[in-house]
């Protein structure tokens, strides 16, 4: 496959990341099959994975599509090697940290133990019966796995099985019904969903509730009415990338599974893991068009992501090229991975496109018009700077390579690009207002520039002096 | 997620080569190769610049 195709049009790279998992689950089943001694739990984890197992294909793909199926699965098999002996990575040692395990295989039989919920699901989604020999006691808010369904309302609920879309619950015993009204105690809820064509994309917050995630998930308790508030504003967000960005619509359509909306309450802002595909985080309130170009960006994340998992894009070398926080970004407030710039290069090539297309339309409403042309100022700039910093102190893979020289193509032509609209780094700085409101940046009495701001930033973050000619650069148009 | 839905066993007959590198592979002392544990990433997208709420006292929130 050609880079560029590989890059922007192949759809089926999601579809391969789904299959790998499943075909990790087959594997993982037989491994442990042999190696019962491993940790206790595992006599009955091969006996729900029997019942998962032989789940009707369409009710086991919709079950095992849920970003959650890979995260489980993947943590499994790192949990195994640690076992065995092999150094925990950073997702293991949170996770055990926060599980409170005390050895990998202590981890491994709570995380067995998790597997209840996709027997869960699988009983809820195809109607049949499933009876734990040992109660599921499940941390709330747990969203079942391929539904909207979330059950709620406590710290935890003790769960016998399921019939169909009844929940068993003991301690004290009752029948949850889903379709229940019921608005206290612990219940279940639905949460809200959007269109993406043919596509159902879910507004779940309880879906990253999970150990060792890797950022704050506090806000995942939010009650489900947050979603709800702001279902319209996603509409209008997807409806834009329709009109605007037809290729990441086809990409969405195709793999997007459940996306969640937050508060800003300064801990982060917008989010992507690799842990959990066809998933991401956004922050609200916002502009619909600028929540566009936020979801364009998050989901590019996964499509890399997907990419990568036939390989990785960077040799390893001294420092950490994936976690190890040391290179200038231009694009955040701290130094970053090689991996991470990247990624935002990649990202944000397809996010150009976006705001090059909104600046066509007409009549366009003033804010916006004055954000499209921001952005599409600033990105081929910062762009630009990732690509140097990449070719500067990046060592790549064959195929790492390969797609990097294609990426930096797509740069060059979004530098013509904004060259030809007439983009100049002059352009003001929108902001977005705590309502969501686009308004111009104003500092010491007048409007910042998009040069100003950029210089401003390198100043502050550059601290290696990695950039001093784009910075020299940059002084030379403020000038 | 479109296309046919998997069927395991279909499945596992289409990639029983993977399938046994992937079992072996948790087997052995390096099981963890199968994904490299290095390789979890969280990707933190920029944070718009806000403007303050004084800058705008009809706000609701």
């Amino acid at each position: 496959m050609e880079p560029r195709e590989l890059l922007w049009a192949d759809v089926g790279v999601h579809r391969r990341r789904l299959e790998k998992s499943a075909l990790a689950l087959i594997a993982l089943g037989r491994a442990l099959a042999d190696q019962r001694s491993l940790t206790p739990g595992i006599d009955g984890f091969l006996k729900l994975l029997d019942e998962v197992s032989g789940a009707q294909p369409p009710h086991f793909t919709r079950v095992w599509s849920d970003p959650v199926a890979y995260f489980w699965v993947r943590r499994a098999v790192h949990l195994i090697a640690g076992c065995r002996g092999e150094p925990l990575g950073t997702v293991e040692r949170a996770y055990c940290a926060e599980v409170g395990a005390r050895s990998p295989a202590a981890a491994l039989q709570l995380h067995l133990e998790e597997f209840k919920r996709f027997a869960l699901a699988i009983a809820v989604v195809s109607g049949g019966e499933i009876v734990f020999a040992e109660p599921y006691v499940a941390a709330l808010p747990l969203a079942i796995p391929g539904t909207d369904v979330v059950i709620t309302g406590g710290e935890r609920a003790t769960i016998a099985g399921a019939h169909g879309s009844d929940i068993e619950l003991i301690a004290p015993r009752r029948t949850l019904g889903i379709e229940s009204a019921a608005h206290e105690g612990v219940r279940a809820e639905r949460c809200p969903a959007v269109s993406v064509g043919d596509n159902r994309v879910f507004l779940n917050p309880a879906r990253f509730r999970l150990p060792g995630i890797g950022f704050p998930i506090d806000w995942t308790g939010l009650p489900l009415d947050f979603q709800l508030r702001y279902r319209s504003t996603a509409v209008a967000a997807f409806d834009a990338i329709r009109r605007f960005q037809p290729p990441t619509f086809a990409h969405m359509e195709e793999a997007l599974h459940t996306i969640a909306l937050r508060p800003n309450d300064g801990t982060f802002f917008n989010i992507t893991t690799s842990e959990l595909p066809g998933s991401f985080v956004c922050t609200v309130p916002s502009d619909p068009y600028a929540l566009a170009g936020a979801f364009i960006h998050e989901f590019h994340h996964n499509t890399l992501f997907a990419i990568e998992e036939a390989g990785p894009f960077l040799e390893p070398g001294e420092r950490d090229e994936v976690e190890g926080e040391n290179h200038y970004s231009p694009w955040v407030e701290t130094l970053r991975p090689l991996h991470g710039i990247l990624h935002a290069v990649y990202v944000f090539l397809p996010v150009f496109q976006f705001w090059c297309s909104v600046i066509d339309e007409r009549p366009l409403d003033e804010g916006r018009l004055a954000h499209a042309k921001e952005q599409v100022a600033r990105i081929p700039a910062q762009l630009r700077i990732g690509v140097n910093q990449l070719r500067r102190h990046a060592c790549f893979t064959r195929v790492g390579s390969m797609l990097f020289d294609e990426m930096a193509k797509s740069v060059a032509e979004a530098e013509e690009a904004a060259r030809v609209m007439g983009a100049t780094l002059q352009a003001a700085v929108i902001g977005v207002s705590p309502s969501g409101a686009l308004r111009p940046i104003r500092m010491n009495g007048r409007t910042l520039t998009v040069a100003e701001a950029m210089l401003d930033h390198l100043t502050k973050t550059d601290v290696h002096g990695e950039c001093g000619e784009e910075r020299a650069d940059l002084e030379r148009q403020i000038a | 997620m479109k296309g046919q839905p998997i069927h395991l066993k279909k499945l596992a007959e289409e990639h029983s080569a993977e399938i046994d590198r992937m079992t072996e592979a948790m087997r052995r002392e390096d099981g963890g190769t199968l994904w490299t544990a290095e390789m979890p990433a969280v990707t933190r997208g920029g944070k718009c610049m806000v403007i303050s709420a004084e800058d705008e006292p009809d706000s609701p929130i």
